[in-house]
């Protein structure tokens, strides 16, 4: 099928080929930052809850279980926190936001033309490396969420903004830890 | 199908029973039966107008024999999740003893009767290399495909029964008056332009012809709108009805459905996808398989949610 779709495509006058642009360098970090803000400060005007993403895959992970063994996702204490009795577990704030996030970041990379299929990684580290690490990563960023009861997103950003004491200290604990954590891979991406 | 209508005069809870009896299978026919209608449609037009596969092999083009077979699979797909919903699977042939011009499901299964012949034809007109090898006979067809007088009439055909197929599936449930969410004379046309809209997604991401999938781009465009109109008048007309039809339109407006509804269908469905494409036409952003994928889920997600709030919907004051 390759081979015809080239020839069909090529076959065909230039007049509607496609747009090829240059990707657009990322957003400022302190102009994202301040855009941050204010969309945290929207959601609370709006919906009255701040902004997370953790949440949303307990939900999602609650309700997968609840569907495989619904006996046991029902007597264990942290998923059963997730299944509501009257109404979907998957009908919560964080998975409508966490969507909504995924629908702004496609635009955002479509309109800076980044929007590609790839593994970003450093120079030094293999595809298969590189996706070990992060679900190395993702899996002690888990546990951490679990055990602070909110992930940088809902603890720093929005218990932060609620100026709460426990959060600020899960801020400065998630940055200490994060710069230990890095001397050891700092390799990896140079 | 076994669809279980409750007739009743009586406004009680237990005389008049809230039955939840359509699982899974139901919305997922109706979607792909709408996918056929669009995709019948669409090669049938692009056949009555003349265009031909512009490959040397078939390709996914609209007027290609592959987009036929797509069809063929996805509607056969579609009846065998009908049939998994039969309670009696062995008297299904009954339906074909005779024709009821009352009953939306007679109309539906004389229509299918229809539309595979259009759709085998339109597989048989260019066969794929695979089955010209394995059935030399078949290339001897090639001189009927050459004929442009009968291939515009496969496509006036085509064209037909696609847009038969599309309407059935929404007249289908808008003539089972026991559900008020479904009372709607617009559902027709909307799953009709609903399936257009899926189906030319779909051969917007497989046609190799630029040319082709940026005509289809703006037609979906198109028909998007559409989608949303018809939408919003399906809900203002039951808004503005009658007090059952009123609380019908509740389970979309703030109701259990709610979310899923404008989140799922309308948000990501209709209105992403919408807002991509256009920034795709206007050459702002590369062509881009997601809006298409989109477009797919929420052309389903449409159906699960109409068909499951439609059998919550009750005639009854109160539940």
């Amino acid at each position: 099928m390759d081979s015809v779709t080239t020839v069909a495509a090529d076959a065909r006058p230039a007049k509607h080929a496609e747009p090829v642009r240059a990707a657009q360098p990322y957003t400022n970090p302190y102009v994202a930052g301040i855009g941050l803000g204010l969309v945290l400060l929207a959601a609370f005007v709006l919906v009255g809850r701040g902004l997370g993403a953790s949440g949303a895959f307990n939900s999602t992970i609650a309700w997968v279980t609840s569907k495989l063994a619904p006996d046991y996702a029902h007597s264990n204490q942290f998923l059963a926190g997730y299944l509501p009795e009257d109404g979907h577990p998957l009908k919560a704030w964080l998975v409508f936001e966490v969507l909504g996030v995924a629908v702004g970041a496609l635009l955002s990379g479509l309109l800076a033309n980044r929007v590609s299929v790839t593994v970003e990684r450093g120079p030094r580290i293999s595809v298969a490396g590189r996706l070990a690490l992060a679900f190395v990563g993702g899996i002690l960023m888990a546990f951490g969420a679990a055990f602070a009861r909110g992930c940088t997103s809902g603890q720093a950003l929005t218990g932060g903004a609620l100026l709460n004491l426990g959060s600020w200290m899960f801020m400065l604990c998630v940055f200490g830890g994060a710069y230990a954590t890095a001397w050891f891979v700092r390799r990896q991406w140079r | 199908m076994s669809p279980v209508e409750v007739f009743s005069t009586a406004h009680s809870p237990i005389t008049d029973p809230h039955v939840h009896v359509w699982g899974w299978e139901i919305p997922v026919y109706l979607f792909l039966g709408g996918f056929t209608a669009g995709l019948l449609v669409l090669s049938g037009y692009a056949r009555w107008r003349g265009r031909r596969d512009p490959g040397p092999e078939p390709s996914f083009a609209l007027a290609s024999s592959w987009l036929s077979l797509v069809g063929l699979l996805a509607i056969s797909l579609g009846m065998v999740a009908l049939f998994l919903d039969l309670t009696h699977r062995a008297y299904v042939w009954r339906l074909y003893l005779a024709f009821e011009p009352g009953s939306p499901m007679s109309w539906g299964s004389w229509i299918l009767v229809l539309v595979y012949p259009v759709l085998i034809i339109g597989v048989l007109f260019a066969p794929p290399r695979q089955l010209r090898e394995r059935f030399p006979a078949l290339a001897r067809l090639k001189r009927f495909a050459d004929d442009d007088r009968l291939r515009r009439r496969l496509g006036l055909l085509s064209i037909a029964a696609g847009v038969a197929l599309g309407v059935y599936t929404g007249i289908l449930l808008s003539s089972l008056g026991a559900r008020p969410l479904w009372s709607s004379g617009l559902l027709g046309p909307l799953f009709l332009v609903s399936g257009l809209s899926t189906s030319a997604a779909f051969v917007h991401l497989v046609s190799p012809d630029p040319e082709e999938r940026l005509g289809l781009l703006r037609l979906d465009n198109a028909l998007i709108l559409t989608e949303v109109a018809l939408l919003a008048f399906y809900l203002i007309g039951l808004a503005g009805s009658a007090e059952a039809h009123a609380r019908a339109a509740e389970l979309l407006l703030g109701g259990p459905y709610t979310a899923v509804f404008w989140v799922g269908v309308v948000g990501l469905g209709l209105v992403v996808p919408l807002v991509i494409q256009v920034l795709v036409v206007t050459g702002r952003v590369a062509h881009t398989p997601v809006a298409s994928i989109l477009v797919l889920l929420g052309g389903l997600a449409l159906r699960f949610v109409i068909v499951y709030a439609g059998q919550i919907s009750h005639w009854s004051p109160r539940l």
